[in-house]
């Protein structure tokens, strides 16, 4: 019985796996798992993108953060740089400043104070080396005094006296030309400055060199006109009209006060 | 020595009928055996360096288990497992009972299949294993674990149960 069980059971499991599509699994198999990689694919690129994108954006908002955050310590800095300035200019103000890091302070008064003209950056007074350099980069040449105030012409090193009258004043400069208007002034204003002029330059162009630390010839020239009061200096031989017979008016001006024009231009040698 | 690296159709053509009826054993389903077969290859595609060289053995295994666990969560799926029965001792009978096979028509054919698909998980799979995917006895107590002797004796009692049932079926058919 076992031998013909056999026979049966092998002739039933032949005629079963003939009917088993063995070939169709075989492909099926084949075109799921490609199907299976293109769904990864699929995912690899939808999700990457998005990863891209997410990576983008935090380094973005990095690079923003980290901007920012320099930009507010360049704010402090200002501020600090401002703070200096202020004690400079108010030594009355807030001591505490001066109970900051010696070292901070020096720092700061090294890179703010400007180099004056013909100065040597490690002259004057020893590149920042105390507080007192502050106060020397904002003081005019010339000025002994802390409450010194003259007229100064940045550009080429030039002073005149302060101008204390009128009710406002603007100055105005470049390296070609100065000019200082005075609104309501009057003919006195004009007389008392043009003898403060001459009391700083007495001798007129002959130690021009030395006050003014330049070789050049300047025409200053001082306008009051309908209460307008102007401070006006030019290279020498820049104005189109004769300079020499602009001179001789001045010195006329200055020994004869009576006929000092109420209107009009006048001209200072220095 | 080192051993020839399989490929894939080879793979599968040495294993695919193994695969196929240990997984129809299990879920008596031709489109669930299937569907399992070719979860199975796609995972040997998927592991294709690992198993590239492998022994015969050890591959063969390796498909045997992999297979078993997918019909196993298959079968939690659908919740229609069948715990495995012991069969009785059946009394040898006579062989002339037995239908010849020159005459076994396609309703014998479906009988058989019928009473196959009625045994015992482990009997079923033995025998699908052995006249259904060609595996010897030995091989087939390696992947299951036994002894070569365990499957003799299954093997014995399930051709019992079927003449049986073959016998039944005809003489009530």
């Amino acid at each position: 019985m076992a031998d013909k069980m056999d026979d049966i059971l092998q002739h039933v499991a032949d005629q079963a796996n003939a009917q088993v599509d063995y070939e169709a699994m075989h492909a099926s198999i084949l075109k799921k798992a490609r199907a299976g990689k293109l769904a990864v694919r699929k995912k690899i690129v939808r999700y990457g993108s998005v990863a891209a994108a997410v990576l983008i954006v935090t380094v973005g908002l990095t690079v923003f953060g980290r901007s920012l955050r320099m930009g507010s310590a360049a704010s402090e800095a200002n501020d600090e740089n401002e703070c200096a300035f202020y004690a400079a200019e108010n030594p009355q103000a807030d001591t505490s400043t001066a109970d900051e890091s010696t070292e901070e302070r020096d720092m700061l008064g090294s890179a703010l104070v400007p180099k004056a003209e013909g100065e040597d950056a490690c002259s004057g007074s020893g590149g920042g080396g105390d507080g007192d350099s502050i106060n020397d980069a904002v003081t005019p040449p010339g000025c002994s005094t802390a409450n010194c105030d003259t007229l100064y012409w940045e550009e080429r090193g030039l002073e005149l006296p302060a101008v204390d009258f009128g009710e406002s004043s603007e100055v105005e400069s470049d390296s070609e030309h100065f000019l200082c208007t005075v609104t309501n002034a009057t003919a006195d204003d004009y007389e008392a400055y043009i003898a403060l002029v001459n009391e700083m330059y007495p001798d007129g162009a002959d130690n021009r060199g030395e006050a003014t630390n330049t070789s050049e010839e300047y025409d200053i020239v001082v306008r009051l006109a309908d209460d307008q009061y102007a401070v006006s200096i030019f290279p020498f031989g820049r104005r189109a009209y004769n300079q020499r017979a602009a001179k001789r008016q001045l010195k006329s001006c200055e020994h004869n006060q009576a006929s000092l024009p109420n209107s009009g231009d006048a001209w200072l040698l220095l | 020595m080192r051993l020839p690296a399989w490929e894939f159709d080879s793979v599968y053509n040495s294993f695919s009928r193994m695969v196929y009826w240990t997984a129809y054993g299990a879920l008596k389903s031709e489109s669930d055996a299937m569907d399992i077969s070719q979860e199975v290859f796609i995972r040997v595609l998927r592991h294709m360096k690992k198993l590239e060289n492998m022994g015969e053995a050890q591959l063969k295994s390796w498909l045997y288990r992999v297979t078993v666990n997918l019909c196993v969560d298959g079968k939690r799926r659908v919740k229609h497992e069948v715990l495995a029965d012991e069969l009785p001792e059946t009394p040898v009978s006579s062989e002339e009972e037995l239908p010849e096979i020159a005459v076994m028509n396609a309703e014998t054919v479906r009988m058989v299949r019928g009473a196959i698909d009625a045994l015992p998980d482990i009997y079923r799979e033995t025998v699908l294993l052995h006249y259904f995917s060609g595996m010897g006895y030995e091989e087939i107590a390696a992947l299951q674990g036994v002894s070569e002797g365990t499957i003799k004796s299954r093997m014995s009692r399930t051709k019992g149960k079927l003449c049986e049932t073959l016998k039944g079926g005809e003489l009530h058919g």
